[in-house]
């Protein structure tokens, strides 16, 4: 069996962690090398070759699979540096990305700029054609005025170009013509087709998303390319896959495609890890992830097995709503800046030191105090051993940061200045919990918080606490566990279809017809060798779904249309309704069940799973972890009456079974994990820290 | 105050605004009217036990300041008779509500006795009772006819459900869905009463109670600092309607507010009296406007709670159209007029404080409603028809209008065309910005849009026009975005051109319906507008070149689009040109145009000779009339002489009554200087005048009626006169 390598690029470092080597699974980690990425992922495969002792041609000849979380798409998002690109679209609906229903995220403020545009409307041409709301031909296509636009916009200097009709999902005949017309006049440009993007009903939707594509795609294409043409001239020969925002993953060309389906790439890798690797091999069902890296947090949660999936996503500020994973992000990591707002309220976040200057503690020039430096001189972290002792904290440059800009101007002293910013951030991470937990409908005490990246470890205990959930799992991986996640994930593919009926009048034949469409394009998108290769488990699953709402609602809940005869029947219909009913009755508190239910939107979801690497359990070793033990130090603590002389234990040192009772610190590598007081952490057979609260 | 840790109180701060969001999450998860779910017209927030609001969701502000009064209606009305699992709905506007359409909801949480909080949830029905379906009847003139008027009336007792209650309410509501929204309200008051007993456990109540005052006084402290900075000084403002519905025109709303140290007063005595029409603004309602506009000219961070009520002292005098006195109609006033208690607002402080003050109003009467038999279910459908669409955005300070409508809409979803396509009989074929329609200056108003829609079967539409005559006016030198404009049944012989109001129009199948919305008032003088910039916007076409040159005095050599240069050199000329020009014009303008000043008499001569309609009817008319205006302000009565040659306007002479001199009028109008400037403001008519015996005539009045309609017109014209009294 040949090596599986999943690299997932952060904003500080590139991690890579492989199977197939002299050990089950490894971990390599590189800088990330943000101008282009693909530099840190090749150094990591380098040092993989190196530790395994062999040249980069040969791991690459025996590499079988290689998966890669990439935040190529997030980041021209954020950084707005995506491709010029354009919009043809009906006569009459060239303003759709502006009007953008009439949102505005900030009410109060007029000064709110409006976002930077990413087609802007000298790049928004519009033809003459319509159909109608049951897809037929109303304005027969204008082919002239299309030729005439693509030329407009390759004199502009467009090089990608988002076609989004009105009604267009309903008939793609025309969005078609005009790809045609495009490669014709245009051949280099990226084409983003509405209908393929998202063939689903509401333009505004339809048509951001579209746009995101356009914008991101040829980035992304590129990127990909030019990595899998490295890889490919050093010798490697088999799948190069990316992460995709919904969890699955897909290969490049794919991908490259459709970047706006990757816009969740990087974290997704560690909600995958969660679900499989503590969900599935712990036995629990449901998890709060938490990834908390510099300069930011990601919050998902798991239930039942399942990530939550959501279609009502922005991304600086652009509606994206295709499905992908539910994964709430704020502006709270080790990074995140304190500042006393113009009436005296001590704030943290959501900007970020980065990584230059960094916190005031890094010795970079930083002035501003942030959470590591907060966490520093409260005892969480050892100056001398961050990042594995790689790096060492500057404790006065915290002090004298944390005093000029929060203790002095709030008249406290520079413990309660830090004390304050380790609770603030700790509160906005809680509330973060409570936007995909209780304002979801869930109770959070329901689940399990999985904490992981670099920081998560240390402030989980404190949202458990704060939150009453009862058990923190922390993955000795933690800030890997991204890349972990990547080598067991699974092939998803969806597809949808958009069909509007009651569920008592709708037609049987034309659902099935739809969803025999859809089954067709995931054969052209899903090439047979895949299928066949020992890369995957040879087997493709389809799951069926459908949007449903009640008369006057307009927000859908999906609910599985399972169909024991690969063709949906009435029964299956049927079935589905009564899962409607009961999900709205635990989502929503309520449901009618004599009100009648309509259809909106039919998916199809397609899973080839990969083989995934073995574990195997550690053994038992006993309670006593007094050989990790290194040193005390004292360690604030609220609760146990401020500074305390606390046991530091060093991770790498403890065995399975070890327990550890708060107060105490655990020192891993790269991540600390602050066990609270009158919380026991226990190294598990998983390699996991359990901490019960 | 208590001794309170400021990191608690914000904990809890954040705490309150989370459960705020979970209570509007909820009605838009379960809300099964349109206009909650798809649109979100609805707000959420969490009151204290005295009805002091500590926390507001990011809904819809203009519901903000209103809410209060009904927490403090059904703590008056109940007093001691509140008990836990009680729900209280109001919807009065003279008891606690502020319009009918808008239901409040509300439960008392208490601990150990005492009621610690007060979440509310206010949202606007699909139907309220009342003559017309949807609760706008423009028809109204008293409250009665609006629909069903609802005191705080309890529909939970103890946690039990009234059913009889809950039943009286169904059958008075033609919406289908209304049950279904009555539990997501009421669902949502619920979530907030779970998770506001958890804090209150977790923290305790004491801690939590004076964690509310300490995040009340912080808001006031911030909002204090604020207006100290505002230069002190009495600053005016005024805002207008065009009319009511019922004939009164020209409604004007007015405000003196006085800025000292840190504190303001906000008066609004000399707005107009209250009308027959349904733009009367309720108290609430008015308050909501004030603290939505004060709200945006401050410190986006500053919590919205209490504290911004506590630095401000409102008068509101009785019986005019910002407090109007029952039964007076109110169905209107969310829009119209409060929107222009707001408006009055903005333009008064805009001599204070330019940079920061704004006006948060749109000018839609109320949206083109379409009704009849949905020829795709067979039933009875009413489409409000609330699709995306843009309109009346001002530019802010440094910043262009954009998106679709003022900021305080942006929590309002609108539907998209084509889901409403998919539902509704028509066909969405047009919506798109209109070129020039933003109000040009150094930042420019946003664009109004173009909406053209066809019906696909008959139907009728109904429908009230506003934002004719009045746009939304640029500030500090910036000039008005463009007008409303609505026209029904394009382009066929029937067309017609809606003024003031549409009602029970009936458009056949294909008979397009037009809409343009006006654009947004731009801010600061447009000559200042960075050539670069206005390049950008007629690359964009949100400009044309045209209207590059006309209102930015920028000159752009022609060429393909891309290649598009401004020439810098014929824009410095033209700019200093029309600078010229336009502070002429300002300068006439600015100059008081006082009721019979000569200035004034100058102005209705050249109106008058000039319009071609009076020229058409009055033909060769040549008559001497007169007007005795008794009781002027200095209480002297003066005559007003005109003398017409050949239908043109030759002579007008004031005085005193002694001063006629030889002059022999064939006929006299007498009246006070009162009525004549109702007349003048279009607040009376001629007629209705004479029937309530404020106006008399001497001559021959039968003689007279033959030049009626060329008088009519003379009186018209006079009316367009800006005139002060």
């Amino acid at each position: 069996m040949g090596y599986k390598i999943g690299i997932d690029v952060g904003g500080t470092f590139t991690d890579l962690v492989y199977s197939g080597g002299a050990e089950p699974i490894a971990v390599v980690k590189t800088p990330s090398t943000p101008e282009n990425q693909s530099l840190g992922v090749l150094a990591g495969i380098a040092k993989i070759a190196a530790r395994e002792g062999i040249t980069v041609a040969d791991l690459l000849r025996n590499t079988e699979l290689i998966i890669h979380g990439t935040t190529v798409a997030t980041n021209t998002m954020l950084e707005f540096n995506g491709a010029r690109t354009g919009l043809i679209t009906t006569k009459g609906f060239r303003d759709d990305i502006e009007i953008r229903r009439g949102y505005k995220e900030r009410i109060f403020n007029p000064r709110y700029p409006r976002p930077i545009p990413i087609a802007q409307r000298r790049h928004r041409l519009t033809v003459n054609e319509r159909v109608d709301r049951e897809g037929r031909v109303l304005t027969p296509l204008n082919e002239a005025e299309v030729v005439t636009a693509v030329r407009t916009l390759k004199d502009a200097g467009v090089e990608s170009i988002g076609v989004c009709l009105f009604f267009g999902f309903l008939n793609p005949a025309h969005e078609k013509n005009i790809a045609e017309i495009i490669k014709r006049e245009h051949p280099n440009a990226f084409i983003s087709l509405s209908h393929e993007v998202l063939p689903q009903i509401r333009e505004f939707e339809r048509v951001s998303t579209t746009l995101v594509n356009a914008y991101t795609g040829p980035k992304l294409k590129r990127y990909l390319e030019s990595l899998q043409n490295e890889l490919a001239h050093s010798g490697f020969t088999s799948d190069f896959f990316v992460m995709l925002s919904n969890g699955g993953i897909m290969n490049a060309s794919y991908a490259g495609s459709f970047a706006v389906y990757s816009l969740l790439s990087g974290p997704a890798g560690g909600v995958v890890a969660c679900a499989q690797l503590i969900g599935e091999l712990c036995g629990e069902p449901n998890l709060i992830t938490v990834d908390m890296g510099g300069t930011s947090y990601d919050v998902s949660l798991i239930r039942q097995g399942k990530p939550t999936v959501t279609t009502n996503y922005w991304v600086s500020r652009y509606r994206v709503a295709t499905p992908m994973l539910d994964i709430h992000t704020i502006g709270a990591g080790g990074g995140s800046i304190a500042w006393v707002d113009t009436g005296g309220a001590l704030q943290v976040g959501p900007q970020s030191a980065g990584a230059v200057p960094g916190p005031a503690c890094y010795g970079r020039g930083g002035l501003i105090p942030t959470v590591t430096d907060a966490n520093l001189l409260l005892g969480y972290l050892d100056p001398d051993n961050f990042l594995g002792g790689e790096m060492k904290l500057d404790r006065r440059a915290a002090q004298e940061a944390m005093n000029n800009t929060v203790a002095r101007p709030l008249g406290l002293t520079v413990t309660e200045a830090a004390h304050g910013i380790f609770r603030i951030v700790n509160n906005n991470m809680a509330n973060g919990i409570r936007v995909v937990s209780v304002q979801r409908g869930y109770d959070p005490r329901d689940f399990v918080l999985v904490a992981f990246g670099g920081n998560g470890a240390l402030h989980a205990g404190m949202q458990a606490r704060d939150l009453g959930i009862r058990k923190v799992i922390v993955p000795r991986l933690a800030t890997a566990f991204s890349a972990r996640g990547l080598l067991n994930s699974n092939i998803v593919v969806n597809k949808m279809r958009t069909y509007i009926a009651r569920s008592d009048d709708y037609n049987l034949d034309k659902v099935n017809a739809l969803f025999v469409a859809m089954r067709e394009e995931l054969r052209n998108d899903l090439p047979p060798h895949y299928l066949q290769s020992s890369s995957f488990t040879q087997t493709l699953l389809h799951n069926y779904q459908v949007d449903m709402h009640y008369k006057g609602e307009t927000h859908e809940i999906t609910v599985p249309l399972e169909s024991s005869v690969g063709k949906v029947t009435d029964e299956d219909i049927h079935r589905a309704v009564k899962a409607f009913h009961a999900a709205h009755e635990s989502l929503h508190t309520f449901c009618n069940p004599d009100d009648p239910v309509y259809l909106m939107n039919l998916r199809l979801e397609a899973v080839v799973q990969t083989p995934k690497p073995s574990f195997k359990k550690l053994e038992q070793c006993g309670e006593d972890a007094a050989g990790a033990l290194r040193t005390k130090r004292p360690v604030y603590f609220d609760n146990a009456g401020g500074f305390t002389e606390t046991p530091i234990y060093d991770g790498p040192r403890i065995q399975c079974g070890n327990i550890m009772r708060g107060p105490c610190v655990i020192e891993e590598p790269a991540t600390t994990i602050v066990v609270y007081p009158n919380q026991t952490a226990r190294l598990t057979e998983f390699d996991t820290y359990e901490i019960i609260c | 105050m208590k001794d309170v840790d400021p990191i608690t109180a914000e904990v809890i701060r954040c705490g309150l605004v989370t459960i705020a969001n979970e209570m509007g999450d909820t009605m838009i998860r379960t809300a099964t009217t349109p206009t909650f779910s798809e649109s979100h017209d609805f707000s959420t927030a969490i009151f204290d036990g005295q009805g002091r609001i500590v926390a507001l969701a990011d809904a819809l502000p203009i519901h903000m300041g209103a809410s209060k009064f009904s927490v403090m209606a059904a703590l008056k009305d109940f007093g001691n008779d509140l008990h836990t699992g009680d729900i209280v709905v109001v919807n009065d506007p003279y008891h606690g509500g502020s319009h009918l359409p808008d239901w409040t909801m509300m439960t008392p949480i208490f601990f150990d006795g005492q009621i610690i909080f007060f979440p509310v949830t206010r949202a606007h029905q699909g139907d309220t009772g009342g003559a017309v379906p949807g609760g706008y009847n423009p028809a109204a003139t008293d409250i009665w006819q609006e629909g069903l008027r609802l005191p705080p009336i309890k529909i939970y007792d103890r946690g039990k459900p009234r059913s009889d209650i809950i039943k009286m309410l169904q059958i008075n509501n033609r919406e289908p869905t209304f049950l279904g929204d009555l539990k997501a309200m009421m669902g949502s008051v619920r979530v907030a009463e779970r998770r506001l007993l958890e804090m209150v456990k977790k923290y305790g109540a004491q801690t939590v109670l004076d964690c509310m005052d300490y995040i009340i006084g912080y808001t006031e402290r911030r909002f204090r600092a604020e207006i100290s900075e505002w230069p002190d000084g009495i600053y005016k403002g005024e805002a207008y309607l065009e009319h009511d519905c019922q004939g009164v025109q020209d409604i004007t709303v007015r405000v003196t507010v006085t800025v000292s140290g840190d504190s303001l007063k906000l008066d609004y005595t000399g707005s107009d009296p209250q009308t027959p029409g349904f733009i009367n603004s309720s108290v609430p309602n008015s308050y909501s406007y004030i603290f939505l506009t004060l709200s945006s000219m401050i410190d986006d961070s500053i919590p919205r709670n209490e504290g911004l009520f506590n630095p401000i002292e409102i008068l509101l005098p009785e019986g005019t159209v910002v407090n109007p006195r029952p039964p007076a109609p109110c169905t209107a006033c969310t829009l119209h007029a409060g929107g222009e208690v707001g408006e009055a607002l903005a333009f008064a402080l805009e001599k204070a404080i330019p940079t920061k003050a704004f006006v948060q109003n749109i000018k839609l009467g109320m949206p083109l409603v379409t009704y009849g038999t949905n020829p795709y279910s067979g039933e009875f459908y009413v489409d409000q028809n609330v699709t995306m669409a843009a309109g009346w955005c001002n530019a802010a300070h440094r910043t262009d209008g954009w998106g679709a409508m003022a900021p305080f809409f942006g929590a309002m979803t609108m539907a998209t065309g084509e889901l409403h396509d998919m539902y509704f009989p028509v066909q969405t074929i047009e919506r798109e910005y209109i070129p020039d329609s933003g109000g040009p200056g150094k930042w420019r108003g946003g664009c109004g849009t173009r909406l053209r829609l066809k019906p696909l079967a008959p139907m009728f539409l109904h429908t009230y026009a506003i934002g004719t005559k009045y746009p939304m006016r640029g500030f500090n030198g910036g000039l008005d975005g463009s007008p409303n404009k609505y026209v029904i049944r394009e382009g066929t012989p029937n067309e017609m051109r809606v003024e003031t109001t549409a009602f029970e129009e009936p458009l056949s199948s294909g008979h397009i319906v037009r809409a343009e919305l006006g654009g947004g008032g731009g801010w600061g003088d447009p000559l200042e507008r960075d050539p670069a910039a206005v390049l950008e916007d007629v690359l964009d076409e949100y400009v044309s070149f045209e209207g590059a040159r006309r209102d930015y005095g920028v000159v752009i050599d022609p060429a393909a689009m891309p290649d598009m240069k401004v020439n810098e050199r014929e824009t410095r000329a033209l700019r200093e040109k029309l600078s010229r020009e336009r502070a002429a014009k300002r300068k006439e303008k600015a100059s008081a145009v006082k009721y019979l000043s000569p200035q004034w008499q100058r102005l209705c001569q050249d109106a008058i000779n000039n319009d071609p309609e009076f020229a058409r009817l009055a033909g060769d008319l040549s008559i001497e009339l007169n007007n005795i205006i008794e009781n002027c302000p200095d209480g002297e009565t003066r005559f007003l002489y005109w003398r017409f040659e050949n239908g043109k306007l030759k002579e007008t002479v004031v005085g005193l009554p002694d001063e006629i001199g030889e002059r022999r009028p064939f006929f006299t109008t007498l009246a006070t200087y009162e009525t004549f400037m109702r007349i003048n403001t279009a607040k009376t008519s001629v007629e209705a005048a004479v029937m309530d015996g404020l106006l008399r005539f001497e001559g021959d009045l039968v003689h007279m009626m033959q030049y009626a309609d060329a008088l009519n017109r003379f009186t018209e014209i006079r009316r367009t006169i800006r005139t002060e009294y």
